[in-house]
């Protein structure tokens, strides 16, 4: 009788270990898929992205991935509600620029002389997709020589979560810190110049390899939430893995660059 | 004798420093991206330029389904204009007003048009093509702002078989 009362004990130990491990390994996994943004948080994150936001931090260049690949880092964040996600629509495309516009003046802006400008580029909110997107900023002037880098990115979906995916030593993140070097051909004469980041799809082999990384990259989805009418769990699985060529639909002020040269 | 040596080595001498001098001041002037201008005035305007597009649901890509090859007004599907379905929607969700445009990665062939409206009469349609294209209702939308897509196609003669490149629009 006395051995019975012990099996007993020993099984609803056994329930309630098993029951714990079952509610803990899907946490676990969520804090995996949001690893850079909910952890290593700077010390001083909290007042460098006050000071981004007012206009007044100016050295982009030296913000890793512990800043810029924190979702609330960019205003974007606080105005979607991933809460209030819509199941009947599909995102499969976004992206944009932060900050938007930067402006430069420059006494003598003379040949060999070159200015470095960073901005961070990333994915629009509520995107399903991985989205490879080309970056170009025209000069009609020919007054400049003009680099990009990266010039061409994938962005990794923002939903349902974001994540950094690693395929054979390339890492794709949904945001990307962009450097353009701006070199002067020659004298450059007063006035004020303006480039404007453009978007197109990226060349065909390009977009071959991303497509077959995106195959291949280790990715959990989800599930249609319970009593969501709009969602069909058919067409969510669908949705899984998705490859798109961004780039088609344009915002016209996704990055605006001012040289003024006096 | 010996000084017209020291002239010719002289003259040979101040030749070539004259030579090295040019060569120098060409390599001087030549372009080269090494020195970084001096910047006076550097600002940044804080704006977020995000936005995102949403398709229909049960849709993979902007695709229409003609009943002959001569069709007129067809809808991309999932959409419905008469219920006032959108193929897709445009939410601007950056914190500063933007105009939205689309264009194609590729031509049309001669024998389709595609057409884009932000309303579901059509009113301020644009034809694609590969040029960037913004109808009127998709230009200042302001942040946290939605515009939607609305897409027709009118075929003429067009061949048969599905044609990807007209359709490619994202």
């Amino acid at each position: 009788m006395k051995i019975s009362k012990a099996a007993i004990s020993i099984l609803l130990l056994l329930v309630v270990g098993i029951s714990v491990i079952f509610l803990i390994i899907p946490k676990l996994e969520e804090k995996e898929h949001n690893k850079i943004s909910d952890q290593n948080i700077p010390p001083d994150y909290i007042l460098i992205k006050r000071d981004v936001q007012r206009g007044i931090f100016y050295d982009l260049n030296n913000l890793t991935k512990d800043y810029y690949l924190r979702a609330d880092f960019y205003p974007s964040y606080s105005n979607s509600s991933e809460s209030s996600h819509d199941y009947s629509r599909w995102g499969i495309e976004g992206y944009g620029a932060y900050p938007g516009e930067e402006s430069f003046t420059i006494q003598n802006f003379t040949e060999g002389q070159y200015i470095n400008v960073y901005t961070f580029v990333k994915a629009g909110e509520n995107v399903e997709t991985f989205q490879g997107i080309k970056f170009n900023v025209e000069d009609d002037t020919k007054l400049f020589d003009i680099k990009i880098n990266p010039d061409i990115v994938m962005f990794t979906p923002t939903f349902p979560y974001r994540k950094e995916y690693t395929v054979d030593n390339r890492v794709y993140d949904w945001a990307y810190k962009m450097n353009i070097t701006i070199t002067a051909k020659e004298n450059i004469p007063s006035g004020t110049y303006k480039f404007k980041l453009d978007t197109t799809i990226p060349d065909e082999n390009t977009q071959k390899f991303y497509y077959e990384d995106v195959r291949r990259v280790n990715l959990s989805w989800y599930d249609c939430p319970k009593n969501d009418i709009k969602c069909d769990k058919n067409i969510v699985e669908l949705r899984k893995k998705v490859y798109v060529n961004g780039g088609q639909f344009q915002a016209d002020k996704l990055f605006t660059i001012i040289i003024v040269v006096k | 004798m010996k000084n017209m040596k020291i002239r010719n080595l002289a003259v040979m001498f101040l030749l070539t420093s004259v030579s090295i001098m040019a060569t120098m001041a060409i390599l001087a002037s030549a372009y080269s991206a090494t020195q970084p201008a001096t910047i006076d005035v550097y600002y940044y305007v804080p704006g977020d330029t995000s936005f995102t597009i949403a398709i229909i649901g049960g849709q993979t890509s902007m695709s229409f389904n003609p009943s002959n090859n001569s069709a007129k007004l067809v809808e991309a599907q999932g959409q419905n204009i008469s219920q006032g379905i959108s193929w897709g929607n445009i939410t601007n969700s950056g914190n500063m007003a933007q105009n939205f445009s689309v264009n194609l990665s590729q031509s049309n062939l001669p024998s389709i048009n595609l057409y884009v409206s932000s309303n579901p009469s059509m009113s301020d349609q644009v034809t694609v093509d590969t040029t960037q294209k913004t109808p009127a209702g998709w230009a200042n939308v302001n942040p946290n702002g939605l515009v939607q897509i609305y897409a027709r196609a009118n075929f003429t003669n067009a061949p048969g078989g599905t044609n990807n490149n007209s359709m490619y629009i994202y």
